[in-house]
């Protein structure tokens, strides 16, 4: 757990400090004639944009809103694909089959396009809203997770003691299969967060994310890259800042998973955030699928 | 094994129908429609724009345009262009094989790259090697691909100089012999393929790692090592057998993020293939150029998860006897 917690911590509190940390305004053109796309110096450690505002301070701020986005998309997805995977799981029968042939169609539709498709037709939401949106898109694969844990606790036995006394559905699944799915849908938010984050920086690099001049890694990114030959500085770091950003809480959520599952309260983790029955095949436990 | 197909078949042709459904329903419900840009541009009526709508029968009922347009599709006509003479599937078929060379490229590299990545990580497993190349692993998933793209035009397109900034082949690559035409369609492909192929090569080394980790203590391995075999025979020739089917799975559904990985590594390199087109088509609200990209779609993730299943069986006997 160790280091990627530390590093997980210290960059929260980097995007929650942001407005004392940045050392100029994220949106002020500081000399927007003289300071054009001027190369990193002690000044500006990571250069300025093409609108001479400070790099370093828009990767700073930027970092608030990438993840606040990232986090809350992972919130949305993890709990609407609990619903449909509680619901599916528990309950069985045809009201599993349906829900899950309908899981299939969504799935096999590229989740980037559908958002590009949506974000292009609607234009530029608030940061809320594609939070939302992000979110919305999210929860195929949660579902599926869910249920294949849910079957998998449904038939034990101290879930059948818990009806046979009498224990309302709602008491049995809050009680007794809450405790039960913890540990999934804690690792799940985790590495959700971070493909979150790639998607975000993916639409606003796309210029149907985050609207400029409100700063985002990703929109940081789009306004550099047509300059990369010569200001290579504008979307160099904010990209070095998502990777670091994501390859953190992907080790911290397989650190997460490793422990948990390592304690015996989890069987070996079902984690194939992608795979048909969201358990992996044969029973291996794989990596998370990074959504491109 | 029949049923199995029949069944996959059947669901591939649900999802590109419904596929279909969404994409036409979205479009109609968004606001705007092709025309009222270009209209306002040049000054036009409101009766221009409601000419050009009735022209390509935007002014019936949603509805009716639908079943008009199923009847289009199932004669395999996509449709007309709305904001361009070419028609749809003109349009799909000039972009098309720009894609499927760029995915079928990197999707071999990765798959191959990664493989081999895996195996020999999982043969050390807990050396250093392992430990090291592990974690380059991991963070190179966590790269999102577009900026790996940006950073690699700036090093070796920029910088180096050793390839091209972007687009499938040199402006006056007709002139030339075609032994040398093939090289510059090579030299243009390589930057973008390469790209997407590390991204991906980490995830399936991952997860092929952990695959084989988990057939390493099997006894049939030691009995295979008891016989005199070498390691390198053992593991890459049982251990790995036994080991891919995972591997075809994580074919099947990686499709559509490869797809959409594709989208974005085409616009750095100004690749003219299905993301652009889609794009672009999206941007202009060219409805049925829209629609036809995304059945197109539909069908490449249909087809990709059916030969993700096919591998699967051929690699695992037990699936076939199910």
């Amino acid at each position: 757990m160790g280091a990627p917690a530390a590093l997980l911590a210290v960059l929260l509190l980097v995007a929650l400090l942001a407005p004392l940390l940045a050392p100029y305004d994220p949106v002020l053109h500081i000399d927007s004639v003289g300071l054009s796309h001027s190369p990193p110096s002690a000044a500006h450690p990571f250069g300025t944009d093409v609108y001479g505002r400070d790099v370093l301070s828009r990767v700073l701020h930027g970092a608030r809103v990438s993840l606040l986005v990232g986090a809350t998309a992972a919130l949305v997805a993890v709990s609407l694909g609990t619903l449909v995977g509680v619901t599916a799981g528990y309950r069985g029968g045809t009201v599993d089959s349906i829900l899950m042939r309908l899981v299939d169609v969504g799935l096999a539709l590229p989740r980037l396009l559908v958002l590009i498709a949506v974000l292009a037709l609607w234009g530029a939401p608030s940061v809320w809203q594609l939070a939302l949106l992000v979110g919305a898109t999210g929860w195929l694969a949660m579902s599926r997770i869910v249920r294949a844990e849910t079957r998998a606790l449904r038939d034990r036995d101290y879930i059948s003691a818990a009806r046979a006394l009498g224990a309302s559905p709602a008491r049995v699944l809050v009680r007794h299969l809450g405790p039960g799915l913890a540990a999934p849908l804690l690792v799940a938010t985790v590495l959700f967060t971070g493909q979150a984050v790639v998607l975000e920086a993916s639409l606003s690099y796309l210029g149907l994310g985050v609207r400029p001049p409100e700063a985002s890694w990703g929109n940081v990114i789009q306004e550099g890259a047509p300059f990369i030959g010569t200001a290579w500085w504008v979307a160099l770091f904010p990209g070095l800042a998502v990777v670091l950003a994501v390859a953190t809480v992907n080790s911290a959520g397989e650190a997460l998973r490793a422990q948990l599952s390592g304690r015996g309260r989890w069987t070996p983790p079902v984690l194939d955030l992608a795979s048909p029955d969201g358990v992996p095949p044969a029973g291996r436990p794989v990596p998370a699928i990074p959504v491109a | 094994m029949i049923t199995f197909v029949v069944r996959r078949l059947v669901l591939a042709v649900l999802v590109v129908v419904a596929a279909t459904t969404l994409a036409f329903a979205v479009l109609r419900l968004a606001p705007g429609d092709p025309f009222t840009a270009t209209v306002e541009q040049v000054g036009g009526s409101d009766a221009a724009r409601a000419t050009l709508r009735a022209r390509y029968g935007l002014d019936q009922p949603i509805a009716t345009q639908y079943l008009t347009y199923l009847a289009l599709v199932a004669r395999g006509d996509l449709g007309p262009s709305a904001v361009e003479p070419r028609t749809a599937a003109r349009i799909i078929r000039d972009a098309l094989p720009n894609t499927l060379l760029l995915m079928g490229t990197s999707i071999a590299l990765a798959f191959i790259g990664g493989v081999v990545i895996g195996a020999w990580q999982a043969s050390g497993a807990g050396r250093v090697g392992d430990r090291l190349t592990s974690r380059l692993g991991l963070v190179l998933y966590s790269v999102p691909e577009f900026w790996l793209a940006l950073v690699a035009l700036l090093i070796f397109a920029y910088h180096l100089r050793w390839f091209p900034l972007g687009g499938v082949a040199s402006p006056l690559a007709w002139m030339l012999p075609p032994g040398a035409q093939l090289l510059d369609r090579l030299h243009h492909l390589a930057l973008p393929a390469l790209v997407l192929a590390a991204v991906n090569a980490a995830v399936v080394a991952r997860f092929q790692r952990e695959a084989l980790i988990d057939v390493l203590p099997e006894p049939w391995l030691r009995a295979a090592r008891a016989r005199g075999l070498s390691e390198r025979r053992t593991i890459g020739r049982h251990a790995l057998r036994a080991a891919l089917p995972p591997i075809a799975t994580l074919f099947g559904l990686a499709f559509p993020a490869l797809l959409g990985g594709t989208v974005l590594v085409e616009r750095v390199f100004a690749w003219p293939g299905m993301g652009y087109v889609t794009i672009n088509a999206i941007a202009q609200r060219d409805y049925f150029v829209v629609t036809a990209a995304v059945i197109v779609g539909a069908i490449m993730t249909a087809v990709g998860s059916l030969i993700a299943d096919l591998l699967h069986a051929a690699l695992d006997p037990r699936v076939r006897v199910a």
